[in-house]
């Protein structure tokens, strides 16, 4: 059978991730493993962000009351936000706070009140938002990736395949801003700003987020199109194939069952991979359409000086990448029978 | 040996495979003429790049992109194969002419269970609603699996050599083709492991009267299955005859050759007769003999001239040591 | 320059030569850089020269880009900011490889507890969403172009470590790394002259890519304000500008994005050419 030609980044994977012990049999051990590994991660994670936090320089609070403000002032909301006591109690106190889900209280945004009202009321449209983008990327990608390795070297595939390296390099922010531009401000199709919360109306929260979902999606949908296409052309090269032609299966089964769910395994492990980069371009996509999600609750507290909001935020967006990792890994481990079984 | 059928099963003439590549192209099957009676068992022997996986995949249209296939006559059961187009070849493919294949864990689905395969595989032969779990269990059984249930439920990655190729046998045969291309199907298994699957071979190919094309480079293993066997070199059949004829006189000084190596092996003989030499360029070949480079005998006139089939009708043979003075 | 490496450039300026992709990305990276250090000093306006009689004026022949709200010309600050993007990137970049290559090197080469909780503490760094991982970086180091380019090489920094890391443990078992070992060369030099020449490919691949990386990343928190401060141009900060006018004045945000989806075209083509070429041939090495 005739070699795939982008295979590079197949050995590409392999080379980075090569040194990964090899995943065990499929169990409820296993998994509570994957769990423990990603608390695991969080607290490290959280550990490593509060001491970089605490030992930037300069004094929150008179960052936050200004150069002049009183004595007594100064002396009370540090009080107020335990910056007075030694650090390993600060810390002691802000970690138990933390598994109990308390942040502590934000120091500028809203006058001070729980961060974790601040997250708990921004978390889900920042995860609907995702979540939506994540949907819309797949869709499309499975669409295009399938389209360009089917059509392999004919006009489909050429085309296909400079839409996703365009795709790629354009800024997603970038991309909103021409989104906007044709279906907002040009042909009124869609609002350009404000978000309907999902909570309020589900129809209105897919209306107002569906442009910037699909910025968030374009540079996602392109990288995955390449993954597949890839990984089809790969899989389409298995000798299993040619053996499955010779017992007479047809064209349309051999695709379906031995190319496209082969293909699925690399397929899935990028979508993996590539979240964390892609997903961070929600935090700017969010600022541009007013969306009150997590992303700009952060850029909010960096310019207000907020640290604590800011570790917070940080924190809720590892976990948030974590968890669908751990996820993602365990659809891996459901495709792959060489993993669990 | 029986009379030989009014018709062969299968008939080629001159079957001629090309690569197309970048530089120009390469013919690795160069004239290829073979004969299959029905219910006959024949040998296609030769090294590795004579040529002969290449004959096998061309009878089935396995071929990759870039490959070209032409033939003066290729006939199966008196059908033109060559007038079929894709979608009439896909239906005999599996139903009247199936391969075996020399990697069989690498054959199936990594994706799925074996008793998919088998189910799959019946339900092609026998229909959407056969009874395929007795069938499958049956086949199983028929090829040495005594307790197929927990065979069925496992991955091909779990398999082992030796049981895979025994599940890829049931399937092959479950299909009840007319003719079967084996490829090299115990080129990969340990000695015992082989002999065990030969030997199922056989015992499968007496009752089920199948046809088979055996293709393969152990001598012995030829010895042990075929009717008939077909030398192929460089592309072409240098020496075709009934299986005793061949061992006890062979002609070309190819085969002498490869049967002189096979029972050094076998007697485990101080000395390893080698055939000095490798395979020519098929890009650029030489003229005259392909083989006269490495022959011991070779005359001025091999060198130069391209010798036809010499010898009777039953066996033949590439050389101008066979012409008749 | 040894046999070996001149040998290989030979090589890898034959393959230059069939390969499209990477020859297209080549020229386009190479059209940018040239762009935007010479263009900048041919154009006739300075990035803050303002003509205030021709205030968000679209694009026409004298301002090919268009002015901004202070009459500026858009191209020449384009020009000026691309040059800062580029290098705030490269330097993050560079700064990621030096560290991420040596660290990485070291640990795969000592082994043992040392490269556990270097990949350990890589591993987390990887965890974190890159935006928002430079973001925090950014609150913490403060606001200003010096820190966007220490929050790219931190961020970064992980990946490079990783593939160093991976490489080395292959390289390490070659027989010219043993023949140094036996002949008692120091670990340094073997590091430097024997280890690093033969992973140098997929790092320099992975560089490409990363300044692409870079160059969004500082894209980004310059226009949410956090990066590159005003008045320094950067493609980021221009495009901020050009976002309290959109609807008025769409041209200054446009022409920006192309500018750096053009930059980050060519990077990334020219990545990609890099990485079919240098693959199969470090397959082929692995497998020796």
């Amino acid at each position: 059978m005739a070699a795939p030609e982008r295979e590079p980044s197949l050995g590409w994977l392999r080379r980075m991730y090569g040194g990964r012990k090899v995943a065990a049999p499929r169990s409820l051990a296993y998994f509570a493993g994957r769990l423990l590994g990603a608390v695991v991660t969080v607290l490290a994670g959280a550990l490593v962000v509060y001491v970089v936090m605490k030992a930037a320089p300069g004094d929150p609070a008179l960052a936050v009351l200004g150069e002049n403000a009183r004595p007594d002032a100064v002396a009370a909301f540090r009080h107020k936000h335990h910056l007075d006591e030694p650090f390993a109690e600060q810390f002691w106190t802000w970690l138990s706070g933390m598994l109990r889900g308390d942040f502590g209280l934000s120091l500028t945004i809203a006058g001070g009140i729980p961060i974790s009202q601040l997250i708990a009321a921004r978390l889900p449209i920042t995860a609907f938002i995702g979540l939506y983008a994540v949907l819309i990327a797949v869709a499309v990608s499975l669409t295009m990736g399938t389209i360009a390795a089917v059509r392999r070297g004919r006009a489909a595939d050429t085309i296909a395949t400079s839409i996703a390296v365009l795709g790629i390099s354009m800024p997603d922010f970038w991309l909103s801003y021409m989104l906007v531009f044709a279906f907002a401000l040009g042909w009124r199709i869609f609002p350009a700003y404000g978000f309907v919360s999902p909570t309020e109306s589900a129809l209105g929260a897919l209306y107002s987020g569906f442009l910037p979902a699909l910025a968030i999606a374009a540079p996602m949908a392109a990288v995955f199109s390449r993954m597949l296409r890839t990984s089809l052309l790969e899989a389409a090269s298995r000798e299993c194939v040619v053996v499955a032609r010779s017992f007479g299966f047809s064209a349309r089964f051999v695709f379906l069952h031995y190319v496209f769910r082969n293909a699925l395994i690399p397929y899935v492990t990028i979508i993996g991979l590539q979240i964390r980069y892609l997903l961070g371009g929600v935090v700017v996509i969010e600022r541009i359409f007013g969306i009150q999600g997590l992303g700009s609750l952060m850029v909010d507290a960096a310019f207000a000086r907020d640290y604590p909001t800011v570790l917070a935020c940080t924190i809720v967006f590892l976990t948030i990448v974590l968890l669908v990792n751990l996820v993602v890994d365990l659809l891996c481990m459901a495709l792959d029978p060489r993993r669990s079984a | 040996m029986s009379a030989a059928p009014s018709e062969p099963l299968l008939e080629i003439r001159d079957l001629r495979t090309r690569f197309d590549l970048h530089g120009g192209s390469i013919e690795v099957v160069r004239g290829v003429d073979l004969s299959l009676a029905s219910g006959e068992v024949l040998g296609l022997i030769g090294e590795s790049g004579s040529g002969k996986t290449m004959t096998g995949l061309s009878i089935l249209r396995l071929l990759p992109a870039n490959a070209r296939l032409s033939s003066a006559v290729l006939r199966f059961k008196g059908l033109d194969l060559e007038d079929l187009d894709d979608r009439q070849f896909q239906t005999i493919r599996g139903r009247q002419i199936a391969m075996i294949f020399q990697n069989p864990v690498g054959a199936f689905n990594p994706a799925k269970r074996v008793y998919w395969h088998l189910r799959e595989t019946i339900r092609r032969r026998h229909g959407e609603h056969a009874e395929w779990e007795e069938r499958a269990r049956t086949a199983l059984h028929a090829v040495g699996i005594p307790r197929p249930e927990r065979v069925l439920r496992l991955y091909p990655h779990q398999l082992s050599g030796g049981m895979a190729q025994r599940i890829l046998t049931a399937m092959v045969f479950s299909l009840e083709p007319d003719l079967i291309v084996a490829d090299e199907p115990t080129t990969n298994l340990d000695n015992i492991v082989e002999r065990q699957i030969l030997r199922l071979f056989r015992g499968l190919q007496r009752r089920s009267k199948a046809t088979i094309l055996l293709i393969t480079h152990d001598m012995s293993v030829a010895a042990m299955l075929c009717d008939r066997i077909a030398v192929m070199y460089a592309g072409e059949i240098v020496e075709v005859g009934p299986t005793r004829e061949l061992f006890d006189a062979p002609r070309h000084p190819y085969t002498q050759g490869l049967i002189a190596t096979a029972t050094a092996l076998r007697k485990r003989a101080a000395r390893l007769q080698e055939i000095a030499g490798e395979l020519p360029s098929l890009a650029a070949p030489p003229p005259g003999c392909l083989f006269s480079a490495r022959c011991a005998h070779a005359m001025d006139r091999c060198r130069s001239e391209r010798p036809p089939m010499f010898g009777e009708a039953s066996h033949r043979t590439r050389c101008f040591l066979a012409e008749p003075p | 320059m040894s046999p070996r490496r001149r040998q290989l450039l030979a090589r890898l300026a034959g393959s230059f030569r069939g390969n499209l992709t990477a020859t297209v990305g080549a020229a386009i990276t190479l059209f940018v850089i040239v762009a935007c250090s010479l263009g900048a000093a041919l154009m006739p306006y300075g990035p803050d020269h303002a003509d205030f009689l021709a205030l968000l004026s679209p694009p026409s022949l004298s301002h090919p880009f268009g002015t901004d709200s202070f009459g500026r010309d858009v191209l020449t600050r384009v020009l000026y900011g691309a040059r800062v993007s580029l290098v705030v990137s490269a330097a993050g970049i560079a700064i990621a490889a030096a560290l991420g290559t040596s660290l990485g090197m070291i640990s795969a080469y000592k082994g043992g507890g040392a490269d556990v909780v270097l990949m350990r503490f890589a591993d987390l760094l990887f965890a974190f969403p890159s935006f928002v991982l430079a973001l925090f970086l950014m609150v913490v180091l403060g606001f200003g172009t010096i820190n966007v380019s220490l929050a790219i090489a931190l961020t970064y920094f992980p990946i490079f470590a990783r593939l160093a890391r991976n490489m080395t443990l292959l390289v390490r078992e070659e027989p010219f790394v043993l023949a140094a070992r036996l002949m008692a060369e120091p670990t340094p030099r073997i590091l430097l002259r024997e280890i690093l020449p033969n992973i140098a490919a997929p790092l320099i691949v992975q560089a490409t890519i990363g300044i692409a990386f870079g160059i969004v990343i500082e894209a980004g928190l310059s226009f949410i304000g956090v990066g590159v401060q005003p008045p320094t141009p950067s493609l980021g900060v221009i495009m901020a500008d050009g976002r309290e006018y959109f609807q008025r004045a769409p041209w200054v945000l446009t022409m920006t994005g192309v500018a750096i989806s053009c930059a980050l075209l060519g990077l990334n083509l020219f990545g990609d050419g890099l990485r079919d070429l240098m693959d199969p041939r470090l397959r082929q090495r692995a497998q020796q």
